[in-house]
């Protein structure tokens, strides 16, 4: 365990963390990310565009609902991929029980952050914490009664680090989201200089100014730079886990008779 | 009173080789257990760990769900106020028709 990693060395090793990790990870993050996508735009577009979108405003949102909640449990299964890949440890999460008391530890906590961020980001400094700790809550899944606080105790370990690395994911999120922009903006109007195909995106340019839009693509750019705030936020936990159980020095020794997973092991 | 010259509570043929603090009885190494640090007879470790009340069992499962319907209910009510806001955005701003105006 390194306490004096920078944030930046810290998404360094989160990026490495990503690149060793197996497809698993990707595809119960995908999951998880794709439906609620899907069941979002399908209601903003709806809120948006629809005559009668008073009326179906409340039954839809329950879909939404129900998606982020199916994704807030895939998720916990996600980093628990991420958590072997990175400490070798297998944890049966596979099993209904256990599964089941992820679902409903996530259900109850995890919406408590729209509301709890929004205030967080107000304060403004207390926005790294709150965010950590709903990361962390992710990371050690909550089938343990003691998660919650565990989860509180390490979103406050390495302040500086927690900082400087939601710092600079912002700042990722911003450009990934600029990325995002220009593409979608830029697309329909080359393939009309190159192929000569023509539409109404190609017509007129305003719907590049449609909330619906905007909100889409923030969602996709948010979603993009999660994954990598999982296995950060991964990595700090079980090194923070580490600083009691002496895991680290285990999954080194680990790492020098088995030179194959030197790789996964923390420097 | 010397150890070595007692038997086990329980199987009278054997020596004994502690003493549960919990009873006072002795015991052979087959009848003792650990328990928090402590060797306690099969008795007394019955009579200390708390046993899983099938009531709790089920309020702690009950509990759980109201917590997920609580949740549930957070969740709703955050993209249902997105909705409603996306609802208050008049339409010529979803279909660009306000950019247009301003252009006129």
């Amino acid at each position: 365990m390194r306490t004096d990693r920078t944030g930046l060395v810290l998404i360094e090793e989160a990026v490495q963390l990503l690149r060793t990790a197996p497809v698993t990870v990707f595809a119960l993050y995908c999951g998880g990310t794709v439906p609620f996508l899907l069941a979002l735009f399908s209601f903003c577009t709806e809120m948006s565009y629809s005559r009668d979108a008073g009326a179906k405003c409340a039954a839809s949102a329950v879909l939404v609902a129900l998606a982020y909640c199916w994704m807030k449990g895939l998720e916990v299964f996600c980093c628990r991929e991420l958590v072997r890949a990175y400490t070798g440890n297998v944890d049966r999460w596979w099993e209904p029980k256990t599964m089941l008391s992820i679902w409903s530890r996530q259900i109850a906590f995890q919406p408590l952050g729209f509301f709890i961020r929004p205030l967080a980001w107000l304060l403004l400094f207390p926005v790294t914490y709150v965010s950590a700790f709903f990361q962390n809550l992710t990371v050690l899944g909550g089938a343990s009664r003691k998660d919650v606080r565990k989860s509180w105790e390490l979103a406050r370990l390495w302040p500086a680090q927690n900082h400087t690395v939601y710092g600079l994911l912002s700042l990722l999120a911003l450009i990934v989201f600029l990325d995002l922009y220009v593409v979608t903006f830029s697309t329909p109007f080359i393939l009309k200089t190159l192929l000569g195909i023509e539409g109404s995106l190609t017509r007129s340019y305003t719907w590049i100014f449609s909330p619906v839009l905007i909100i889409a693509l923030a969602a996709v750019a948010h979603f993009i730079i999660d994954l990598l705030a999982k296995a950060i936020h991964v990595i700090r936990c079980c090194d923070g886990e580490s600083q009691a159980t002496g895991a680290d020095l285990l999954r080194r020794l680990n790492s020098l008779r088995n030179p194959e997973g030197a790789l996964r092991a923390p420097k | 009173m010397n150890l070595t010259l007692q038997r086990c509570l329980i199987h009278a043929d054997r020596e004994a080789i502690v003493r549960c603090p919990s009873c006072g009885n002795y015991f052979c190494r087959e009848c003792i257990t650990e328990h928090e640090q402590k060797f306690l007879c099969s008795s007394c470790l019955q009579r200390v760990t708390p046993r899983a009340e099938p009531a709790n069992w089920n309020a702690a499962w009950l509990m759980s769900i109201v917590k997920m319907m609580v949740g549930i209910a957070v969740a709703w009510f955050f993209f249902y106020l997105i909705g409603q806001t996306l609802i208050l955005i008049p339409p010529n701003v979803h279909d660009g028709g306000y950019l247009r105006s301003l252009g006129q």
